[in-house]
């Protein structure tokens, strides 16, 4: 009896606790980005929930406003007024806050794409995975590898069809909010021939699954 | 031939590690350099932190030293713009009026998912109502059937 007992919770233990389900993550975000002629200072907070789908980001500097991001919709708000609506990759299945709320971010969420690992190698204290894209998307995407120390997403560099990199991006200073691991600093490279973005993404007060707050999730948008 | 195997051996583990090596070089890069590239927007982070609530705005107005060498820009500049619905009629309208064809126009004309999305709720709505009043419609000429004869 107690070995059945023992068995089950042996068995449901990992889904016990990784299914405490992280559904929610808020906190403050800045981003700063630098390139040859421009700088971007953008200063705010950020609110997700996997369930809604809606990435929120209430800004307040430079200019107070709101950006909601939903499937390939990009919301700008000024004073709770819509201002534009624009269309853009789908921000939030591969944003930071869905990939760590789905424990996808050791492969990026490359898993469950047209991308498969064809090498993985161990070289001092990184495991470094190759993916390459499918037969058929192999004209537009080029391989990606990613790095993971300690268990956790290190780095990621893109490379375009031809081999070139395309952009890197590193994964820092990570913290443990109630059980979840996330970066509070991310680094990204961006190539453009001879120039470069640099981007620094830093990350503060983060909170998991705050049920308080369902007007900053579920930002209302226009059905049109 | 045992010194020629030897050689090949170490030859191929030197070759085989310096690939590796190579991709760990991939992920690194100088922390200290982009801390000192990003020194003057971090004294305007600070400071914004410090003093909630400024915006861009007041600073150029303030004509802020913090500003000065830095040429900030706004950070969501619509990137492409947002199509209007085929011949500006709503997509919803397309699914029901003209059903899969309609979702066919939106989808290629648009390429985007939230109004394909309406279009087939229009499309499914519009099924419903035709399948209520095709059976409405039949059920009423069947009761004055008789008055056909």
């Amino acid at each position: 009896m107690f070995l059945r007992i023992f068995l089950l919770i042996s068995l449901l233990l990992p889904k016990i606790v990784f299914g405490q389900h992280f559904f929610r993550i808020e906190g403050d975000i800045t981003v700063k980005e630098k390139s040859e002629f421009q700088s971007r200072l953008t200063i705010g907070k950020f609110y997700y929930d996997k369930n809604i789908g809606k990435l929120v980001y209430h800004i307040t500097f430079p200019e107070k406003q709101v950006m909601v991001s939903r499937d390939t919709v990009l919301y700008h708000f000024i004073a709770d007024t819509l201002n534009s609506r624009t269309r853009s990759f789908d921000m939030t299945k591969f944003s930071i806050f869905n990939l760590s709320l789905e424990n996808q971010m050791n492969n990026y969420g490359l898993e469950n794409t047209f991308y498969k690992v064809d090498n993985i190698e161990k070289d001092g204290d990184l495991v470094i995975s190759t993916w390459v894209p499918g037969k058929f998307q192999q004209k537009q995407f080029g391989k990606v590898m990613i790095s993971t120390k300690d268990n956790r997403l290190f780095g990621i560099v893109f490379m375009n069809p031809s081999g070139e990199i395309a952009g890197k991006q590193f994964f820092e200073d990570y913290t443990v909010v109630d059980g979840l691991a996330f970066p509070k600093r991310m680094v990204k490279f961006t190539y453009h021939g001879e120039k470069q973005t640099t981007q620094i993404t830093t990350f503060d007060n983060l909170k998991l699954n705050n049920l308080n707050e369902k007007k900053y999730y579920d930002y209302p948008v226009p059905v049109h | 031939m045992k010194k020629t195997l030897l050689t090949s051996v170490f030859a191929l583990i030197i070759a085989v590690s310096g690939v590796f090596a190579g991709n760990a070089d991939l992920f690194s890069y100088d922390r200290d350099q982009i801390n000192d590239e990003f020194a003057e927007l971090n004294m305007l982070e600070n400071y914004v932190k410090i003093n909630e609530g400024i915006t861009l705005t007041s600073l150029i107005n303030e004509n802020h030293p913090l500003i000065a060498g830095i040429s900030l820009s706004n950070p969501f500049a619509p990137a492409i713009p947002f199509d209007e619905p085929p011949l500006g009629i709503p997509s919803f309208w397309w699914g029901c009026c003209i059903g899969v064809w309609g979702i066919a126009v939106v989808y290629f004309v648009t390429e985007d998912k939230e109004e394909t999305k309406q279009a087939l709720k229009g499309c499914v709505i519009g099924t419903l109502v035709g399948t209520v009043l095709y059976f409405g419609i039949y059920i009423w000429a069947l009761g004055y059937s008789g008055l056909w004869w």
